[in-house]
């Protein structure tokens, strides 16, 4: 693409995508305030299309269209969501903040419940289900596994499982006279599953640094794309 | 100061609320109840993410006006919101100049604040002997080096191994620690869940 | 002019006042004239007491007591004229035997018996005293006569007869309290000032002497310390029961009970008792001018307290002090240190652009999750709904867009009708770019019209969990218009879809761990015969992998990153954006591991040379 192919648009977007990029990696030789100019920038931005699309998506469909389609007594059902939405702005104001609070307490009742929910039906059972099903022989034998290698695995699987949930487990019992901690097999265990951690975090860290290692390499490549085409241009 | 009748009231409204939504999860002829509930939760959700919108500019609005100290910063950013409803607003989010806008700053300045990432990173990881010297250092270290050689390609080197090594540890001793650790977070979840739902806590206010 | 202080109420007066002008106390001292008749104690020869007088109707500032505060000429008391109840005390001491011989004494007073302070205080000291008085009878005059003397009719010798022996018993009575009281002799030695001028003769003194009972001259001072220590039971006077020492204070201080010190030795000197000694005062105690007890102000704290206290003053000393800032380094090492990483892996991932060197050797084996996701999407029909939800933020469209364009692409060559939909608020616009991004990796272009829809954008699912939930449960009731507003679900292909198990696919693209177990919460119960695939960051793909390796799985096929994209592309034949992020890939993740090797073993080196040194770890690094 050359220069005569880019609109105005695309120079002017290629451009300030450039400026932003150089400015944020100036921030490898320390913070600046341009550096931060760009952020406030970015939650500016970030700020005013949650509030279109809050309105576009949510507010305006579910909310505020109903009222103005409904006829009869279908509009006070659906006025009720309306009358408590206008409610929760009273947050807005500390000294009228709790006319809000019955409508707080109704979200946070239904998210507890789908939290704990899906928790139970969507994780726990599946994955305890699955830590047992490590030794059905009859599942290894039909997807054709090593016998001996699957057990092994899924050996090193259940004792991994059990002793990373012991590693996060700290209740003890105090004694008077005596120092408060895990009894002694308790603090083995635990060793152990710090160590099934570390190498699961050992595992996320290399996959953290391939991810900012693609958005570098994504950045770099749009920055020389950019210039090839303004170069190429002239 | 609220009282105590107001105080069981919000705790009321906390439980019964949960446990309708609660109970629908396992018998589906109370579904309808269940649904008009979680749709009005979605809408109430919403609304709060907007009253937090309003919250944060009228901050910054707030600082400019009282000439606080980095006002300027805040000014940008005021700035920056309006322009975004203004392109944004009128069409819609997924209009030619809002995505213009979408694609040509926010894009770039995330990604490049994801991609200095990968340099303190490394920084980082080359520190840590230096900070921490034990057995569970040795052991991360080990992990990420054997990753990032199972990852590579580096033509007539045989890095085989380094892939098997890499697959069976990313497949059984990390899935292993990843179980237990999804397993407390479940359980975690459904301590606190049911701490809300007999109003052993309550985050609303009460 | 000179000024005197009032030893009672501490107010100064003129040196030449005899009696303080504010309490009417003597300000000097009586003297006695020892040659001349001894009238009463205190009484200057020839003069009348100040209360006698008063009685008398005599006057009393003319015929007091001399004031004179010098001592007069030794011998040469000055005696006044006894007031007339006074005389006749005198004169009926005068015809009996008042005192006992020393035989008779020892008959009646047994010293082993008694307590020579039990007798002063029952007053049989005092009554043996002023019986040998040289009183005159009493008796005379009724009117003024003290009731607290005894009432047999007293002779009293005259005042002339009277010689130094009325003063001798005065002395030894005087010697008796010093000794008892265990006070120093020097106060009553400063008393004998005015005494010595009534220096009795030999003769007088020696029939004092026989006066005095021989049980009161063999009391001493030790003797009465003995008979104090036998009468508590065995302890000395100065040894204490050891709890009793244990509750004493370190500093004892001069707390005095009872007399105050040197009351036994101070003579009155003003009022009808002036001339005795170790009276109680009449003044209240608190009007009298001494110096307070003296309370120890040092505080009580152990060597410990006394440290930590020291330790907590420099403390707050070193608050106020300004300390000197550290030289502000403008190029420290570790920002030099930082800088050539940088740059090392700038140049590792320039260096295939600019068509250096490259690593361009794409991995070979297919995952068994990147190739289960591709057969799944391979079986997917033309205009098959198949859910997109857009989970990931934009910062992570470098890597994310690579996996997801590359199974968008195999999607729209398969024909498929997309439904994208997110619960970030930022998704609506990222499914918009992917689409985007996705029509240039293929032959293909998706369009999203009022003519043409080959897509379409539900837009943001608010809510979070409960969100998901309804979603999952209820599509239309949670998202009943697209992004823009128009109705969504009057497509043919939406139409007969009224859950999420409607659909043919669900994908789940995301890079935050949270969100897609979130998914996997709120609609794998839900999904019976729609598989799910995750397309993931490199970073999540550990979170996700035990719900692909679960059985009965709960996600049936994983892309995850670059590397899962440049894999997926080899499933179908077609490279995509991973492919030309490979090389550049591929030499960051070389140069990444060189970087940690080298770095990592330098900074352990470090560490292992500071602690032979025996310094800390976490110091000095590179």
């Amino acid at each position: 693409m050359s220069l005569f192919d880019l609109g105005a648009a695309d120079l002017i977007g290629g451009l300030l995508g450039l400026a932003v990029t150089l400015v944020v990696f100036s921030h490898f030789i320390g913070d600046n305030a341009v550096f931060r100019l760009v952020l406030h920038i970015f939650i500016g931005m970030s700020a005013g299309y949650i509030a279109v699309v809050v309105a576009y998506n949510v507010l305006w469909p579910k909310l505020l269209r109903p009222v103005l389609e409904a006829e009869g007594w279908e509009l006070l059902w659906v006025g009720l969501p309306l009358f408590f939405s206008l409610l929760l702005f009273a947050r807005l104001f500390p000294r009228y903040s709790i006319l809000g609070s019955p409508v707080l307490a109704f979200v946070v009742g239904v998210g507890a419940a789908a939290a704990v929910g899906g928790a139970v039906v969507g994780v726990l059972f599946p994955q305890v289900r699955a830590t047992i099903n490590l030794f059905d022989l009859d599942a290894i034998r039909q997807n054709q596994e090593n016998v001996n290698l699957a057990l092994v695995n899924g050996s090193i699987i259940l004792v991994g499982t059990i002793s990373s949930l012991a590693y996060f487990h700290f209740g003890v019992r105090g004694k008077a006279g005596s120092k408060t901690q895990r009894s002694t097999w308790m603090e083995w265990l635990a060793q152990v599953g710090q160590g099934f951690i570390v190498i699961a975090f050992g595992m996320i860290f290399a996959g953290i640094y391939a991810a900012a290692l693609a958005a570098l390499i994504e950045r770099l490549s749009s920055i020389t794309r950019f210039i090839y085409s303004l170069v190429a241009g002239f | 100061m609220k009282s105590y009748p107001f105080v069981y009231l919000l705790a009321a409204i906390a439980i019964a609320s949960g446990a309708a939504v609660l109970v629908g999860y396992f018998f589906p002829s109370l579904a309808g109840l269940k649904g008009e509930m979680l749709d009005w939760a979605v809408i109430f959700t919403a609304v709060l993410l907007l009253i937090g919108v309003i919250s944060l500019v009228r901050t910054h609005w707030r600082k400019i006006m009282q000439d606080q100290k980095d006002r300027a910063y805040s000014l940008v950013l005021i700035f920056s919101f309006t322009l975004t409803l203004l392109v944004a607003a009128p069409s819609g989010p997924t209009s030619k100049w809002s995505m213009w806008l979408y694609e040509n700053l926010l894009i770039p300045i995330e990604s490049s604040l994801l991609g200095i990432l990968a340099v303190f990173l490394l920084y980082a990881s080359a520190r840590l002997f230096n900070q921490r010297m034990n057995i569970y250092t040795l052991l991360f270290i080990g992990t990420v080096l054997l990753a990032l050689l199972g990852w590579l390609t580096i033509p007539g080197v045989d890095l085989e191994g380094f892939k098997d090594a890499r697959d069976w540890l990313s497949s059984v001793w990390a899935v292993a620690g990843v179980r237990g650790i999804l397993l407390g977070v479940g359980l975690g979840t459904v301590a606190t869940g049911l701490r809300i739902l007999i109003g052993a806590d309550r985050p609303y206010g009460g | 002019m000179e000024i005197v202080i009032c030893p009672f109420c501490g107010k100064e007066n003129r040196a030449e006042d005899e009696t303080c002008q504010y309490c009417q106390a003597r300000l000097k001292p009586l003297r006695i004239d020892p040659e001349s008749q001894p009238g009463l104690i205190g009484q200057s020869p020839g003069e009348e007491s100040q209360v006698f007088s008063k009685k008398e109707g005599k006057p009393d500032s003319q015929d007091g007591l001399q004031a004179s505060g010098e001592v007069t000429p030794a011998g040469k008391p000055a005696v006044s004229e006894p007031s007339d109840w006074l005389t006749g005390f005198r004169n009926q001491i005068t015809t009996q035997d008042l005192t006992p011989g020393p035989e008779a004494l020892d008959d009646e007073r047994q010293p082993e018996a008694r307590d020579i302070r039990q007798d002063f205080e029952a007053g049989a000291m005092l009554d043996d005293a002023f019986r040998s008085l040289p009183f005159e009878n009493a008796r005379d005059n009724e009117e003024s006569y003290p009731e607290f003397l005894p009432d047999e009719p007293q002779k009293a010798e005259k005042v002339g007869d009277v010689a130094a022996d009325d003063l001798a018993w005065l002395r030894e009575l005087q010697s008796q309290y010093n000794e008892v009281d265990g006070l120093s002799s020097a106060a009553s030695k400063k008393d004998e000032g005015w005494l010595a001028a009534n220096e009795l003769s030999q003769d007088s003194q020696k029939r004092e002497d026989e006066r005095v009972p021989r049980w009161v001259g063999e009391i001493s001072a030790g003797s009465l310390d003995k008979q104090d220590s036998e009468a508590e039971g065995g302890l000395s006077a100065s040894e204490l029961p050891s709890w009793l020492d244990a509750t004493r204070p370190l500093a004892t201080p001069q707390i005095i009970f009872g007399m105050p010190s040197g009351y036994s030795d101070q003579v009155e000197i003003a009022g009808p008792l002036a001339g005795l000694p170790g009276l109680l005062p009449a003044e209240p105690e608190i009007a009298l001018g001494r110096k307070a007890a003296a309370y120890p102000t040092q505080l009580q704290v152990s060597e410990t307290n006394r440290i930590q206290a020291e330790i907590f003053d420099q403390v707050l000393q070193s608050e106020g002090q300004n300390r000197p800032l550290p030289d502000r380094v403008l190029v420290s090492s570790q920002k030099v240190m930082r800088m050539a990483f940088a740059l090392i892996i700038l140049f590792a991932i320039l260096a295939p652009v600019f068509s250096l060197q490259t690593l361009e050797r794409y991995p070979a084996i297919t995952p068994v999750e990147v190739l289960s996701a591709s057969q799944i999407i391979s079986r997917i029909g033309s205009e098959s709904p198949v859910l997109i939800a857009v989970e990931y933020e934009p910062g992570f469209s470098g890597e994310l867009d690579a996996a997801l364009a590359a199974v968008l692409d195999h999607l729209m060559i398969q024909g498929a009708f997309l439904v994208l939909v997110s619960s970030v608020p930022s998704g609506p616009m990222q499914a918009e770019h992917i689409v985007g991004v996705s029509n240039q990796v293929g032959p293909h272009q998706y369009i999203n019209s009022a003519s043409q829809k080959e897509y379409i954008n539900l837009g943001y699912i608010s809510g979070g969990l409960a969100g998901l939930r309804n979603f999952a449960e209820n599509p239309r009731l949670s998202n009943p218009s697209d992004i823009s507003g128009e109705p969504a679900w009057e497509n043919p292909v939406m139409v007969n879809i009224d859950d999420i198990n409607d659909f043919s696919l669900v994908i789940v693209a995301s890079e935050n761990h949270d969100k897609s177990r979130a998914w996997i919460e709120q609609t794998s119960p839900l999904l019976e015969d729609t598989p799910l695939i995750y397309v993931v960051s490199a970073q999540s793909e550990p979170l996700i992998r035990p719900f692909f390796d679960a059985t009965p799985q709960q996600v049936q096929g994983i892309v995850s990153g670059v590397i899962g994209s440049v894999h997926y592309g080899a499933t179908i034949g077609r490279q995509g954006i991973a492919h030309l992020y490979w090389p550049s890939f591929n030499s960051g993740l070389l140069a990444a591991a060189i970087l940690i090797v080298v770095g990592g073993g330098a900074n352990a080196l470090l560490a292992l040379t500071a602690s032979k040194n025996g310094r800390k770890p976490g110091g000095k690094s590179l």
